[in-house]
């Protein structure tokens, strides 16, 4: 029984650290991703861009790069060009 | 009556609510699908569409929806008596609210995590989007207006409330500046701006800071531009982190403070139906908005929250949980007011000098229950009231300003200069405080975010009877809203503000803000009418193409 009563005591700490993290926290993470994320997204453009139709000539020692972006090439092209609507800024702070 | 009775009330809302009524929405009209792929484990960018846990979810609805109006819409109720306010709160949030925030959610899950914008152009028409933009820029006005009126005349009226506030401003800045520059650590940078806070706190009554309500006022609207302008990062996030642990605190001790301290009840049950804003249908139920039912959530749950969801039985403990835990803040906001006056007489004279004083007077008597001293309680109310106000406020002319730049950017390529935009709606935020008159701005506000509400709620019931679902508990709620918040609108912009502008009986400030918000209340009814009529045009055309078997046409 003790051991039934700890680990539920273990559970319930974790869901309030979470609660609170959730309370304090995350929005704070998420706006500073979604800063990352932008700033990755003009090295993409500035690297990439012919990609998404900008006249941007991809320089032979970005290519180097490719093996690694591939992964995250077909995210980037549908993301940049997504229309991002008004309501989204509600998001923000 | 001693108040334990009004939470007997609120415990059975809560179980009735919670544990029945939406088990029995989510499980046999949206059947929550544990298998089913969300936005968020989808689309999965990292950034907007990532699965979060349902605790943190949590946490982060309650943050977002929480503001100060769960607290100063029923004090303010409170002149009908606390039985309409305590059963509009109860019901309404049992019926309407949760379901509101709940469905808002899952609709936008449903969808691909698509926002009401995208969600009012596909299931309505493609204006009902403008016109829902256009909407919310005054919404948002109105917002700014009524908070900035509660902050300017809380800060002009309690000489030792200014320097805390200064204080929180100041290590807002410093927070912001260890936090993301120095990468300093957030526990130790946590534990110097609580200790700098409480200490303002305690010793404010010593640095009393005078100003009238129009130098005040100016402080708030700078407040509103520093907040608008700088990054996310610089002010706003810091100033909510740092101060978010004196609303964390107030609410605690409040509660316990209520628990112990089990007052009895002064105020009366019921007053009359028609007091000085009007009768009690239909301006109770927009005078209440956040606690029983507001749309400013729906905004919140379509677009942050939707796109984390990880798992579609996440959303009603996450969503109606956070609904019902706003719920219990406006419950205990009652009965502070209800316990804290020897009668209606002291709270009508208390109120005079705004609800936000009536609030401090209340959290500061429950605080003293727990051995708090006077001073330090009365000051900590006021704080927390500022602090959920100020948050509210520096959210509102950020979105002001992008909304501004969608509306007129196209024509006025100056509305995109996020300066001309801030101070544009700064502009008009101080000239519908300085000119109107507080009561009909609450009032309209109110209107203007239930009736967002019920906006929200059509857009529901669309999407529901589009998927052949049972939509009925959404459409009587949805029709209800609207019904009363036009006819809130409109009693407040014809016969309180209109009408006495049309019989001569107001003149000078007092008729140009009678004007400026009587105005923006029938364009908020009349935009609301022409949504409706859009909004019945969409669903008799889902009703025929469903009894034709026909694919509809949007």
């Amino acid at each position: 029984m003790t051991h039934r009563f700890m680990k539920h005591l273990e559970r319930l700490t974790a869901d309030l650290r979470a609660l609170l993290y959730g309370f304090l926290i995350h929005g704070m993470v998420s706006e500073r991703a979604a800063r990352k994320k932008e700033l990755e997204d003009v090295f993409m453009l500035a690297q990439f861009g012919g990609l998404v139709g900008l006249p941007v000539f991809t320089p032979y020692y970005a290519l180097r790069f490719l093996p690694h972006l591939a992964p995250r090439l077909m995210a980037f092209k549908t993301g940049i060009v997504k229309e991002k609507d008004v309501f989204e800024h509600f998001q923000e702070g | 009556m001693n108040s334990i009775f009004i939470l007997l009330f609120w415990a059975v809302i809560v179980i009735v609510g919670y544990f029945f009524y939406s088990k029995y929405i989510n499980a046999q009209v949206f059947e929550a699908d544990s298998k089913r792929a969300t936005p968020a484990t989808m689309y999965m960018d990292g950034v907007d569409f990532m699965p979060a846990n349902r605790n943190v979810l949590y946490g982060f609805q309650l943050n977002s929806i929480a503001g100060a109006a769960p607290i100063i819409g029923p004090i303010i109720a409170l002149k009908w008596g606390w039985l309409p306010a305590v059963l509009w709160l109860g019901f309404g949030v049992l019926l309407i609210g949760w379901l509101h925030d709940y469905a808002s959610c899952m609709v936008s899950i449903r969808s691909d995590g698509d926002t009401f914008g995208a969600l009012s152009y596909r299931l309505i028409s493609p204006r009902a989007r403008k016109i829902l933009i256009s909407f919310i820029y005054f919404y948002l006005l109105l917002i700014a207006a009524a908070f900035g009126d509660v902050i300017a005349t809380l800060l002009s009226k309690q000489a030792a409330q200014p320097f805390p506030m200064l204080v929180i401003v100041a290590v807002a800045f410093l927070v912001g500046h260890l936090i993301y520059r120095t990468k300093f650590d957030i526990l130790w940078t946590t534990v110097i701006a609580i200790v700098l806070i409480f200490a303002s706190i305690a010793v404010a009554p010593w640095l009393p800071i005078k100003g009238n309500f129009h130098v005040m006022l100016i402080a708030v609207l700078i407040f509103g531009l520093v907040s608008a302008v700088l990054p996310v990062w610089r002010f706003i996030q810091p100033f909510n982190y740092a101060s978010v642990y004196v609303v964390y605190f107030g609410i605690i001790a409040g509660v316990l403070g209520v628990l112990i301290g089990a007052k009895p009840v002064t105020l009366p049950a019921f007053t009359q139906f028609n007091i000085g804003a009007g009768p009690l249908w239909p301006l109770l139920f927009v005078t209440i908005a956040c606690g029983a039912i507001s749309g400013w959530h729906s905004l919140v749950s379509s677009t942050g929250t939707s796109r984390q969801i990880e798992n579609e039985i996440h959303v009603r403990p996450v969503t109606a949980g956070a609904m019902f835990a706003e719920f219990t803040i406006a419950i205990i906001a009652v009965i502070i007011t209800a316990t804290a006056f020897s009668g209606s007489d002291e709270y009508l004279k208390a109120l005079a000098g705004g609800p936000a004083g009536i609030f401090v007077t209340g959290l500061g008597g429950a605080l003293t229950t727990l051995g708090i001293p006077v001073s330090f309680a009365k000051i900590f109310g006021g704080t927390m009231i500022l602090v959920l106000a100020l948050t509210v406020i520096n959210l509102v002319f950020r979105f002001m300003k992008v909304a501004s730049s969608e509306l007129l950017g196209e024509r006025l390529p100056i509305a995109k200069n996020q300066y001309v935009s801030t101070i544009v709606a700064l502009l008009l935020t101080f000239i519908l405080i300085e000119t109107g008159t507080f009561k009909y701005v609450w009032i309209l506000f109110g209107g203007a975010n239930q009736l967002m509400a019920g906006l929200a709620l059509m857009i529901v019931t669309l999407w529901l009877a589009k998927a052949a679902k049972s939509y009925a508990f959404a459409l009587y709620p949805a029709i209800f809203m609207y019904v009363t918040t036009v006819a809130a609108l409109l009693y407040t912009s014809i016969i309180s503000l209109i009408i006495p502008i049309l019989l001569g009986k107001v003149t000078g400030s007092q008729l140009i803000g009678n004007l400026i918000a009587g105005l923006l209340g029938l364009f908020l009814a009349v935009n609301a009418v022409i949504l409706a009529y859009d909004g019945v045009k969409a669903f008799y055309r889902y009703k025929t193409a469903k009894a034709e078997g026909a694919p509809v046409q949007a």
